[in-house]
């Protein structure tokens, strides 16, 4: 799109927020990036597999076989890859993220161009095929906070009371509280450390912004008078909130789940490194990025998958800021009428206890 | 400020669920595992098995109710209980013999008086039952006869002779008699009341700090229930460590011995509550003592060592020492930088070294803190500048950021514009009248630091090896410790609510606008 192009759509809209972030060329660069880590972790089979993509072995074509024949095929050295098979389309790695070969911790060579840990396994794959793992749990995560945390928010700013007062000390104490700590504390006291655990900790600790910025903005559409109308119509509280109150919470909770998807990203990526993370034999970052506690010298096991960390955290704030500021319609050049709109804002923030230096504060994903 | 206790009653009740209401392994396991029977005979055979499946449960409080207990057992209940099931007979009947010799001497007081009410077959069953607590008493085998009905008069007998020392009074008496005395008598005096001393026991043992007194009080116990006994080659140490055992049995096997009256009955039904007993056992760290210690559960010397260097309180203290240390320095250091860079950055705003800034800001802000800890702990070792820098850099980053946001918003503002009109040069215009605005909130930041830094502690000091509240902390969940864990959980929710309100509080006091705001409030 070329940036002359005129603004489209209503104020706020998703539309006009559309074409503000392409403007940016930083938020072009983040989404970008986030859709080649997308592409790079659902096909993760075609960059690094222990098993050729097409493979003819004694007549028999074997298509995908590393996804759709189990362990019947893994042969361990190179040399016998190379000659079982009549024809071999194999992927740019020939290994795969689980099986372990003598080739141990060494540094990034032809075959591993990311170098092996110290099980043997090859970094490449495990970064690749971690996407998927980090990407996946991420979206999880965020998908559940994100629904738990307008719930809580949308319920609490519209019904006030006992309710609200709960959830802003929720609110209050959550956020103040170290997200690695509580996800650990959560891992330790279940009984059984269980993904499903980890997906609850993780939730856990970033619905609260969710539901910080939701509930302010319920507050604040709950005194206009189309809510009013709605109610004097006769409509139930529930159409009220899904049909008039929720849309306008909606960007907020776009804005504060993207933030969450760095900081989710992160801290599983710092319980990995403790030791404390996924409790699973599927990859992570973070559980390659560990073996360098052991092992010292081993720089390739932190700095590849800490590069793909980092960009991918990096991306994710990039377009989270620049969502923000796209889809606040306070924010984007503000006209006269739109200075009123924003004092009301403030003076609802004021009336419920969540101060204006709150959201001054936290305005962005929390530091882990 | 008020909001921190119901604050951390929300957290310990969160807590509490997520420990108690889920499955507990070793509960199930406790239930499953077929333990080597010692007593072969019938029924009976199952019995140990059952005994220590509800053993684990009372361990971990599952045997109460979770919030009210509307009718707590003590001695007389269970006592009943046990001799309903008696004279009911079958297996269930076979157990409850073992249930009411375990009770011992504490059940005499109900179940004698209430023999002659029974059928002659479970007066039979009743004195077998009473056989182990007979030789506990050191009771002359002679004189209780061959035939249960022998038994029988010889328990009635002993009722009629021995009523008036089964009396509150007259053990208390006894057992200061003993720790004055100590003497052999006084010993077999206690002997003969077996459990109904008790409560009497644990409190002198609580109160007694005289080795021998100690030791001898010990071994009294450890005869009436099944604690390990002491014996004479334990060193002062060791004997601390058992009695923290000691007092964990009574925790939880308390109302086993002591009848609820009165108003011990309604505050009962408050402590005698899963929540109650878990959280009073978390914060007095008696919850460490998780595993059996009695003679059939094993006491390792590792754990046993573990015990003996020094209670939560103690351990607690010093490890929040060094992470405390560790938080203020980088946050003393990581202002000391933010805020001249934010300035800066703000008076060459728009400037391509404000962008660099901008940029090379924005990276260190997204890198998270354990790569830049594993980063500076390869470039520069052990030194003891690296951990507090590592941990200072992040919040660094964010601080200057918002600085610079502050104070472009304050220069915007009329005022320091009246003040460049007036004549004020660039630099005073920033550094005398915008800066002491913009400089605010960013004190007031500090508050929401201490716990985000206190979460880098934790990576920062597993990286270090630095012995502080986080490395010991991931020891905790290594060995599944969950009174550390509930403590730190805690602690770490007052830290984040009192930094909050300190913020608060040092903002209120630089700037009176918020102070006029607080008072109003206060008002209202």
């Amino acid at each position: 799109m070329s940036p002359a192009k005129p603004l489209t759509g209503p104020r706020g809209s998703f539309r006009r927020a559309l074409s503000i972030l392409a403007r940016r060329r930083l938020a072009r660069f983040g989404a970008a990036a986030i859709a080649v880590l997308l592409w790079l972790g659902t096909f993760a089979d075609f960059f690094a597999a222990d098993l050729p993509i097409i493979g003819v072995h004694h007549g028999e074509t074997f298509f995908f076989a590393n996804v759709t024949e189990p362990a019947t095929l893994v042969v361990e050295t190179e040399e016998e890859k190379r000659t079982s098979y009549e024809f071999a389309l194999w992927p740019p790695v020939h290994h795969g993220p689980y099986v372990e070969t003598d080739q141990r911790l060494k540094p990034p060579n032809r075959e591993h161009p990311f170098g092996t840990d110290a099980r043997g396994r090859d970094v490449f794959a495990q970064v690749v095929h971690g996407a998927r793992t980090v990407l996946g749990l991420a979206f999880v995560c965020v998908a559940l906070l994100v629904v738990l945390g307008t719930l809580a928010g949308a319920l609490a700013g519209y019904f006030g009371g006992l309710l609200d007062l709960i959830v802003a000390r929720l609110v209050e104490t959550l956020t103040a509280f170290p997200a690695v700590v509580l996800v650990l504390a959560i891992l330790a006291l279940v009984a059984r450390p269980s993904v499903a655990a980890l997906v609850i900790a993780l939730s856990l600790t970033r619905w609260t912004e969710v539901t910080r910025l939701v509930r302010a903005e319920v507050i604040r559409v709950s005194t206009q008078d189309y809510i009013l109308a709605a109610r004097a119509l006769g409509a139930s509280p529930l159409r009220i909130l899904a049909r008039h109150v929720f849309p306008n919470a909606r960007a907020q909770a776009i804005v504060a789940g993207t933030f969450a998807l760095s900081s989710t990203i992160l801290v599983e990526a710092s319980c990995d490194f403790l030791g404390f993370g996924l409790p699973s034999s599927a990859p992570t970052w973070g559980k390659v990025m560990a073996g360098l506690r052991d092992d010292g010298h081993a720089w390739w096991l932190f700095a590849f998958p800490g590069a793909v960390l980092f960009v991918t955290v990096i991306s994710q704030n990039l377009l989270g800021e620049a969502l923000r500021d796209a889809l606040d319609p306070h924010r984007s050049v503000a006209a006269g009428h739109e200075r009123d709109d924003d004092n009301a804002h403030r003076a609802a923030a004021e009336n419920s206890s969540s101060s204006e230096r709150e959201s001054a504060i936290f305005q962005a994903a929390p530091r882990v | 400020m008020l909001w921190a206790i119901p604050t951390l009653v929300g957290i310990s009740l969160v807590v509490f669920l997520l420990t108690s209401l889920l499955p507990d392994p070793a509960l199930e396991a406790g239930a499953s595992t077929d333990g080597t029977t010692e007593t072969a005979t019938g029924a009976i055979a199952d019995a140990p098995r059952l005994l220590r499946a509800e053993e684990a449960r009372r361990l971990r409080f599952a045997d109460l109710p979770n919030f009210i207990n509307e009718n707590p057992d003590d001695v007389r209940t269970r006592t009943q209980a046990t001799l309903d099931a008696i004279a009911a007979g079958g297996p269930d009947g076979d157990l409850a013999e073992l249930r009411l010799a375990r009770i011992g001497g504490a059940a005499l007081p109900t179940a004698l008086p209430r023999l002659s009410s029974m059928t002659t077959e479970a007066r039979r069953r009743v004195a077998r039952a009473l056989t182990p607590l007979a030789a506990r008493m050191a009771v002359d085998p002679f004189a209780l006869g061959v035939s249960p009905d022998d038994a029988l008069k010889f328990w009635e007998r002993f009722w009629q002779d021995h009523v008036m020392d089964f009396t509150p009074g007259a053990s208390k008496r006894a057992v200061e008699r003993l720790v004055r005395h100590g003497t052999e008598l006084r010993a077999e005096e206690l002997a003969s009341l077996d459990t109904y001393a008790l409560a009497d026991l644990m409190d002198a043992i609580e109160a007694t700090d005289r080795h021998d007194a100690l030791l001898q009080l010990m071994k009294i116990v450890a005869k009436i229930t099944n604690l390990a006994p002491p014996d004479e080659a334990t060193t002062p140490q060791e004997l601390e460590a058992l009695r923290a055992q000691y007092t964990f049995f009574w925790y939880v096997h308390r109302t086993d011995y002591v009848p609820l009256e009165g108003l011990d009955r309604v505050v009962a039904s408050v402590t005698e509550t899963r929540y109650a007993k878990w959280t009073l056992g978390a914060f007095t760290g008696s919850l460490e003592m998780l595993e059996p210690t009695t003679k059939s559960g094993n006491s390792s010397p590792k754990v046993a060592r573990r015990r003996a260097e020094g209670d939560l309180r103690h351990r607690l203290a010093r490890r929040a020492t060094v992470t405390l240390a560790l938080i203020f320095l980088s946050l003393f250091g990581s202002h000391l930088v933010a805020i001249p860079l934010g300035v800066f950055a703000a008076a060459r705003s728009g400037r391509r070294v404000d962008r660099l800034l901008s940029v090379v800001l924005f990276f260190i802000y997204s890198l998270p803190t354990f790569v830049i800890a594993a980063v500076f702990r390869g470039v520069s070792g052990g030194t003891v500048v690296a951990p507090v820098l590592a941990l200072s850099l992040g919040a660094a980053a964010t601080l200057s950021r918002y600085q610079r946001t502050a104070l472009l918003e304050v220069l915007t503002t009329d005022y320091v514009r009246t003040a460049r009109a007036k004549g004020a040069s660039n630099l005073r215009a920033l550094l005398v009248h915008a800066l002491r605005n913009a400089v605010l909130p960013i004190i007031a930041l500090a508050g929401v630091q201490v716990p985000q830094l206190l979460g880098g502690a934790f990576v920062v000091e597993e990286v270090w090896q630095i012995r502080g509240l986080g490395w010991e902390t991931l020891r905790a969940i290594e060995r599944r410790d969950v009174g550390w864990l509930v403590v730190v959980v805690c602690l770490t929710a007052v830290l984040a609510t009192f930094a909050l309100v300190g913020a608060d509080l040092v903002q209120a006091a630089l700037d009176p606008r918020a102070r006029e705001t607080f008072r109003r409030r206060g008002e209202a």
